[in-house]
């Protein structure tokens, strides 16, 4: 890895980092309803670590599930927003959330090298409980069109925070760390599961 | 990344509901932008166009050149206008779910697929077209309306395949990194999750 990719990457690790100011705003009308929804996976650790891991899994993975499971996991996650919004229930919501970084971190802290069908399966049930979560917790006020965008593309981009991250498996003290976040990331999941977050 | 913000751009634009209302009394060119503006304004016909444009720039056949996905393409896009045109006039309740369903399978096949199956993508240009003129005429009858708005509408049909197609085409031309149609490929799926979420809002409300 290049010294400039290097510095690319920790800029964004920062910049995700950076804390934001609080918004009074309630998620009206087309703005307010696209900034609640591409503020709601972020603000939530528990969905940030899931899409990160989702990322950082699809990097040891390599070519092609380092781009399939970031296409498979919005795909099945608008599939589960929409039963939230037709107020379609499933359940075990929360815990299902917890339980995705409990499962993907350790997949990633032990490099778990598993088929493409078999972790786009992983990948895509977990999905469903993110999706629900969303289009569950959509505001009364908010422009659903554009809730649904931002948490689209807010979902997309952390995917591409783990997959960023994931370049460091490149080396091999790089793995090492990517592994150790994996570790991290369970031990987020673990804590949202047992109620400890 | 252009056509991304682009996309985005258009569509937070507030969406008309089905059934568009056209306005009457509007002069010829007045009535030409309304019409060009119902297809590119609302979601479930854009994000179809920009898919089948992005299906096709991704669709670079060996055998006649890289650059020919979207002219292989263009007769069955417009021989599906020409369906989607006539079959206004049956005004069945189904075709304002058209662009949504089209839409879905043409974001699919950019996302997982593109380019394997030429069969396929010469069909879903030939149902993009359909479906974006059925979809955007639902309860106005053929002829019901200014010759003015059905060439509106025919022009932001085909312009927005079209734009779509040549920034994809531009892009791989100009950046020869397979990471770029992994781009597209990505995006696309997000348009078919966004036209998942924009069928299950339209459903509830």
């Amino acid at each position: 890895m290049t010294a400039a990719r290097a510095k690319g990457i920790l800029l964004a690790t920062l910049a995700v980092l950076v804390a934001t100011q609080v918004q009074a705003h309630t998620g009206e009308g087309v703005v307010g309803g696209f900034s609640s929804g591409f503020l709601h996976p972020i603000f939530g650790w528990d969905h940030v670590v899931a899409m990160v891991a989702v990322g950082l899994w699809g990097a040891f993975l390599g070519q092609p599930a380092i781009w399939i499971l970031p296409v498979v996991f919005p795909l099945v996650m608008a599939f589960g927003g929409a039963l939230g919004v037709l107020g379609v229930p499933v359940p075990a919501i929360e815990t299902g959330i917890a339980l995705s970084g409990v499962i993907l971190g350790l997949l990633v802290a032990f490099a778990v090298m598993a088929p493409l069908a078999v972790a786009a399966v992983i990948v895509g049930v977990f999905a469903i409980f993110h999706g629900h979560a969303h289009g569950t917790e959509l505001p009364d006020a908010a422009n659903p069109l554009a809730f649904g965008i931002g948490f689209v593309i807010a979902t997309g981009l952390l995917h591409m925070l783990g997959i960023g991250l994931g370049a460091l498996t490149g080396s091999s003290a790089g793995r090492i760390a990517v592994r150790g976040a994996g570790a991290a990331i369970a031990l987020v999941g673990g804590a949202f599961l047992f109620g400890l977050a | 990344m252009r056509v991304g913000l682009l996309a985005g751009a258009l569509l937070l634009v507030p969406a008309p509901a089905l059934a568009h209302a056209f306005k009457s009394g509007a002069g010829a060119w007045e009535a030409f932008v309304e019409g060009t503006a119902v297809v590119l304004a609302w979601p479930p016909t854009l994000i179809a166009m920009l898919a089948m444009g992005i299906l096709a720039g991704l669709w670079r056949p060996r055998e006649t050149g890289p650059r020919d996905g979207m002219v292989r393409i263009w007769p069955f896009l417009i021989l599906g206008q020409v369906a989607g045109l006539l079959l206004s006039a049956a005004t069945l309740p189904a075709l304002g779910w058209a662009p949504h369903l089209v839409g879905l399978l043409t974001t699919l096949a950019a996302a997982l697929a593109p380019g394997r199956l030429p069969a396929m993508v010469k069909a879903l240009a030939f149902a993009t077209g359909l479906a974006v003129l059925a979809g955007a005429l639902d309860g106005h009858p053929l002829g019901s309306l200014d010759i003015a708005v059905y060439a509106g509408i025919l022009f932001g049909a085909n312009l927005g395949v079209a734009i779509a197609a040549g920034l994809v085409t531009l892009a791989l031309d100009q950046w020869e990194k397979p990471w770029i149609a992994i781009g597209f490929r990505v995006l696309a799926s997000w348009g078919a999750a966004i036209l998942i979420l924009q069928s299950a809002f339209e459903a509830r409300y």
